[in-house]
């Protein structure tokens, strides 16, 4: 399996009466894209906007994220199972516009009002202590903004924002069809030298069984209680893995970060010359019995034991602590199986980081990095404008939160209240420093 | 005063260094499990809470994990 993935850098966006990708400038015809989203009868009302780092700009009522991408060979399309059929992915050749991100801007009348299971938005800073909290403050984001009809169940909330997110990305990247690359990358686990170390990624996601989206959908299809999935890191370029798109808080991914994993890309990158990446086991997490957890570590050990893994690494996708304790589990059985791990994650910490790091661990977790902690307050300054809400209405983050004005000043009381403000992959760069 | 502490998260309890653990059914229902008949699942709480009695009546030294008789319908 070889994947050709061209990259198209985008270093402006215009609005133009035709959609086109030349040398670095994206042009956007406005009014076919808001066509393309009203053409969903779900939808009630769009328009759209284009928001450019540095702008004092916030965007609010985000619930997810998106890069644009096309497959222009081999099997499948982009986002399989959702955009096309069920097809394995990650063969061929796949453009992306590299630097420009999609925000769905949406609101609708939630049917569940209170729990994990509510619906969640975020908000991305263009400027400022916000905006370097996330991948998305330092790109370039078009930002559909859109309101769904009354009477939408949670789940077709769901279709419908990720429907129209897909398809903008999709159309945006159509543009670089007939178009010449910046740069191409070429991942394939090719027989790799057999001295090299064997290292697997086990990518641990939680999963809720009992919500509308489960949170992580393989092929469109949300993962529940599964039991763990061997998956060819290619799959992930081509949007194999997607999020709820009615969840866009910082506690979970979003679908920009499931194509744009930095382990994967890493070890990809890595493979043939330092290591040999044998793939990666995905897993599901957050088992609600001692059991289940039990469970999911064996089979995940094993996996990479019959794989004959000399290491592995982990990282989870949650502020959930029993999705934490599955994953510590999970290095436990894999080190008394001899795989050697290291575990990536954000830790807790407290407002001034000197509560507990971690709720749960294992003494056989001896390599762990951290991400930084999700649980210092951030203050953002006022904004200049503000996109996804009407100039008086409020807007509410979580369910329960009270809602607040975005148009001011505002102390938020974690880096979740961001899309994209919990690093659970290791994408951004926070520092540590001992005084 | 000797404490009996019913979890579905006894990995946890042991680290916390809680003396007598004993297993319940699952996070959000310990003492029961709603997929389960009435009947199945008035036996399984009695089962849960007798567990616990005897833990209560057991000398312990560290942390020790009672096992009722659980059959899972879920992880």
């Amino acid at each position: 399996m070889r994947l050709e993935l061209a990259t198209f850098p985008v270093k402006d966006v215009r609005f133009s009466n035709q959609t086109s990708y030349n040398y670095g400038v994206l042009e956007i015809d406005r009014e076919e894209l808001v066509a393309l989203i009203l053409e969903d009868k779900r939808v009630a009302s769009a328009s759209l906007d284009v928001a450019f780092p540095g702008e004092k700009t916030r965007l609010v009522n985000v619930r997810d994220a998106v890069e644009p991408r096309v497959k222009v060979s081999g099997p499948g399309r982009v986002f399989p199972g959702i955009l096309g059929p069920v097809e394995t992915v990650g063969e061929g050749r796949t453009h992306r516009l590299s630097g420009i991100t999609v925000l769905p801007l949406a609101e609708y009348r939630p049917t569940i009002l209170s729990g994990t299971a509510a619906r969640s938005s975020g908000i991305v800073d263009m400027w400022g202590s916000g905006a370097r909290l996330t991948p998305f403050g330092s790109t370039i984001n078009i930002v559909p903004t859109f309101e769904l009809v009354d009477g939408v169940t949670e789940l077709e909330a769901h279709a419908a924002i990720q429907s129209a997110e897909f398809r903008v990305a999709h159309r945006l990247a159509e543009s670089t069809r007939h178009e010449s690359p910046e740069i191409v990358e070429v991942f394939e686990l090719f027989e790799a030298e057999p001295s090299l170390p064997r290292v697997v990624y086990i990518l641990s996601c939680l999963t809720t069984w009992h919500h509308p989206h489960s949170g992580v959908a393989y092929y469109g299809f949300p993962i529940r209680e599964s039991l763990p999935t061997f998956m060819h890191p290619n799959e992930l370029l081509d949007g194999a893995l997607t999020a709820n798109a009615c969840k866009g808080g910082g506690t979970g991914t979003t679908t920009w970060a499931w194509m744009n994993q930095p382990v994967v890309l890493e070890l990809l990158r890595k493979h043939g010359k330092c290591l040999n990446f044998l793939g990666i086991i995905l897993q599901r997490t957050r088992f609600e019995t001692e059991f289940g957890k039990q469970i999911t570590a064996a089979c995940a050990s094993q996996m990479a034991s019959l794989l004959r893994a000399e290491g592995a690494i982990i990282t989870r996708t949650s502020t959930s602590g029993t999705n934490f304790m599955d994953v510590m589990l999970t290095v436990q059985a894999c080190e008394k199986k001899g795989v050697k791990m290291v575990f990536m994650t954000p830790e807790w910490g407290g407002k001034d980081g000197t509560e507990l790091p971690l709720v749960f661990y294992v003494p056989e977790a001896t390599a762990m990095i951290s991400s930084g902690s999700f649980e210092r307050d951030v203050k953002v300054a006022a904004p200049a404008k503000v996109i996804g809400a009407g100039d008086t209405q409020l807007v509410q983050l979580y369910a329960g939160d009270k809602p607040f004005s975005p148009w001011s000043e505002l102390t938020l009381p974690s880096s979740f209240c961001i899309t994209g403000g919990v690093d659970w992959f290791g994408v951004m760069k926070p520092t540590c420093r001992t005084y | 005063m000797p404490v009996a502490y019913i979890t579905a998260m006894t990995s946890l309890a042991k680290q916390l260094g809680a003396k007598r653990i004993v297993t319940g059914t699952k996070i959000p229902h310990p003492c029961g499990d709603p997929n389960l008949s009435v009947e199945a699942d008035k036996a399984l709480r009695r089962n849960i809470v007798k567990s616990a009695l005897n833990a209560l009546q057991t000398d312990v030294r560290g942390p020790t994990v009672f096992v009722p008789n659980i059959t899972y319908t879920s992880g």
